[in-house]
């Protein structure tokens, strides 16, 4: 769990462009939309992109993909559970 | 130009825009040609936001001098008017004549396996490029839906017939999951990306000389998903006859740059695209607000 959590937060930073940052400054539990890493809904799409080609998640429901994507703790418990890559 | 979000509405009360649709099941646009001509001088009377932007087109950014902006302006609002005419008539089922250039950049594009997105402006009738253009896979609108009720049922109800699926716009941004969805299925996105919506983040470039807002969302998209992207304009040529101009920005391959860089030059070919019509069709720049900073 805890190297996906790291696989996460690298791939975050690498598509996102976040330079400044290293995987160790994002909080597990931190929400990454608003107050957290203040992701808007463009890098929300780069999240739904990773979680599509990188483990073969595709989110149907609005809803299900905001819980999902809400920190990189339930990012990680989503793709163990439904990851099909 | 403001970064605010655009809430546009098409003008006229809920019964004028049926009385109009009735209208034009039985006569052509041009029989109320006389009425757009006056309402057009009603209009610019009393429109002083759209009236400065479109001055400042014809003034600052084209060099017209001032009577000859003045003229231009009005005839500007008038083909507006007439644009206008003919989506109430497409509303209404009538035919429109339209010749397309770049059938063949259409054809190669829309019938590959990827996805495409279609980024669209506020230049000609871009309503009925939609309406028009028979796309052999399905076709999905990112659609601001707050304009009156009229307007919104007849192009809720022409988008079926055209088996266009409407994908609304949200100001938290949860269309991105319908956006992604549609293009991984290999289907069209059409997307606006000359008018900012919901306060969306502003991306800056100059456009006719000058330094314009636009939407940063539609070109990061574009190149986050990796697919061919075309620009569609339809230009109105004369009543009931349209030219659809086709233009592939990108045929979805990017390397060498950030993904910033990319849908910077994204962008820079957008607005390029976008002079190129300027400079044919001038009167068929339809921002009615200051585009400019």
């Amino acid at each position: 769990m805890e190297d996906l959590k790291l696989e996460l937060k690298r791939q975050i930073i690498d598509v996102l462009n976040l330079e400044d940052l290293q995987p160790s400054d994002i909080d597990d539990a931190a929400p990454l939309f608003g107050e957290g890493l203040g992701l808007d809904s463009i890098d929300a799409l780069e999240l739904i992109m990773i979680m599509d080609k990188q483990y073969g998640i595709k989110f149907q429901n609005k809803e299900e993909s905001k819980a999902a994507l809400a920190s990189i703790d339930t990012m990680a418990a989503y793709i163990q559970e439904y990851r099909t890559k | 130009m403001s970064d605010k979000a655009w809430s546009g509405r098409t003008g006229g009360t809920r019964r004028m825009q049926r009385s109009l649709i009735r209208i034009f099941r039985h006569f052509p646009p041009w029989v109320v040609y006389p009425i757009v001509w006056i309402w057009v001088c009603f209009y610019i009377l009393f429109a002083h936001a759209g009236r400065r932007g479109i001055w400042h087109y014809w003034h600052h950014r084209l060099g017209y001098g001032c009577w000859s902006s003045v003229v231009n302006l009005y005839l500007n609002y008038l083909e507006f008017g007439k644009v206008i005419m003919d989506r109430f008539a497409a509303y209404a089922g009538r035919h429109i004549t339209i010749r397309v250039e770049g059938q063949e950049v259409l054809d190669r594009v829309m019938n590959g396996n990827s996805g495409v997105i279609v980024l669209s402006t506020h230049i000609g009738n871009q309503e009925l490029a939609g309406y028009s253009f028979h796309a052999p896979k399905p076709m999905y609108v990112l659609s601001y839906l707050g304009d009156t009720e009229t307007v919104n049922d007849n192009r809720r109800r022409k988008f079926e017939e055209m088996h266009l699926h409407i994908i609304p716009m949200k100001p938290d941004g949860s269309h991105v999951l319908d956006m992604h969805n549609a293009l991984s299925d290999g289907n069209i996105l059409s997307v606006h990306a000359d008018r900012l919506f919901y306060g969306s983040k502003a991306v800056y470039a100059p456009i006719l000389g000058q330094e314009a807002a636009y939407p940063e969302g539609p070109f990061r998209i574009a190149v986050a998903e990796a697919v061919p992207v075309v620009s569609l304009f339809m230009m109105r040529e004369g009543a009931d006859t349209y030219t659809l101009y086709v233009r592939q920005l990108s045929d979805g391959n990017w390397e060498g740059e950030t993904q910033r860089e990319q849908a910077r030059t994204l962008l820079q070919r957008y607005i390029a695209a976008n002079e190129e019509m300027l400079r044919k069709y001038p009167r068929q720049w339809f921002h009615f607000y200051e585009f400019w900073k």
